[in-house]
């Protein structure tokens, strides 16, 4: 295909070259305006492609070029090197402390996270519904609110001679 | 380093891009000669219109294209009026007649592309004999 296009502006460019000469030759004038312009227009897209073809030939040159090769060589050999995880190789077991180092912080910062994560679920377990329903369980075995002496009542109730209250008795201790 | 062959064909080149522009040159040199006011010279047009402008006739369009290459060569004056034949073709009388340079010029103004719509080949001129 770009063969076809590249002979047929071709074929246009020198067939308009030549009827233009053709019609100077005859007078015409017109003619020879119509097919010169034919020809710029020819002679344009053949140049351009001409310059196209050979910024190709060029890039296609460059990327092969063996001395690009090698200034990309060495270009590459002065990276700083990927790879991250060196330090864990066994050769360099005598700086094993960096491992241990690293371990510890590691580990701090994942129990860490996890004990913020804990403290957070808890936090999130009590409601207030459930806290209504404890204060109410604690009332019923709470301390009587006027304390745990007996009154006069209960006091004088001790003097019947019928009572035995054991109870009662342990209470006001006069079981011993 | 340049191969001899290539320098050859260069050279052949030249020269012959040369020729032409010299040939070119002669061809459109124009030379013009003295002719015998009494002389006459027969034209026979063929012309063809085609997606003309409405209320156009092509005789006029061919009457327009011949007063304006009359012009071209400046000194012959149609004789007569411009004939359409049963064949279709026109017919013109200039006198005086034209020498080689106004009959080639003639013939490319009869034929170029000056006239939209129109096309005009020059089928004949030929010297014809004096009114008298």
């Amino acid at each position: 295909m770009k063969k076809l296009m590249w002979l047929f502006a071709l074929g246009t460019f020198l067939a308009a070259g030549v009827y233009s000469v053709i019609s100077l030759n005859r007078w015409e004038w017109s003619r020879a305006l119509y097919f010169g312009l034919v020809v710029l227009v020819a002679e344009v897209g053949l140049a351009t492609g001409l310059v196209l073809r050979k910024l190709d030939q060029q890039a296609e040159a460059d990327t092969d070029a063996g001395e690009r090769d090698e200034i990309r060589d060495v270009l590459r050999g002065s990276r700083v090197s990927r790879d991250r995880f060196r330090w864990l190789a066994p050769e360099r077991a005598a700086s094993r402390s960096n491992v241990f180092i690293t371990m510890v912080v590691s580990g701090g910062i994942l129990l860490s996270g996890l004990a913020w994560l804990l403290d957070k679920v808890a936090a999130n377990t009590t409601t207030s519904l459930q806290e209504g329903r404890l204060a109410g369980d604690l009332t019923r075995i709470a301390y009587p609110s006027d304390g745990l002496l007996p009154d006069e009542v209960t006091v004088l109730a001790q003097q019947l001679p019928d009572l035995d209250d054991p109870q009662l008795r342990m209470l006001l201790g006069s079981d011993r | 380093m340049r191969s001899p062959a290539r320098i050859m064909v260069a050279l052949v080149a030249v020269a012959l891009i040369a020729g032409g522009v010299w040939q070119l040159r002669s061809a459109t040199m124009s030379t013009h000669v003295v002719t015998d006011p009494d002389s006459r010279l027969a034209v026979t047009l063929d012309a063809e219109a085609r997606q003309s402008e409405p209320g156009q006739s092509l005789d006029e369009m061919v009457a327009a294209k011949v007063g304006t290459c009359r012009l071209e060569v400046a000194t012959s004056d149609p004789v007569g009026p411009l004939e359409r034949g049963s064949d279709g073709r026109f017919r013109l009388i200039l006198q005086p007649s034209l020498d080689d340079t106004d009959r080639v010029q003639f013939r490319g103004c009869m034929e170029d592309w000056n006239v939209d719509h129109l096309l005009v080949d020059v089928v004949e001129m030929r010297e014809v004999a004096d009114r008298g």
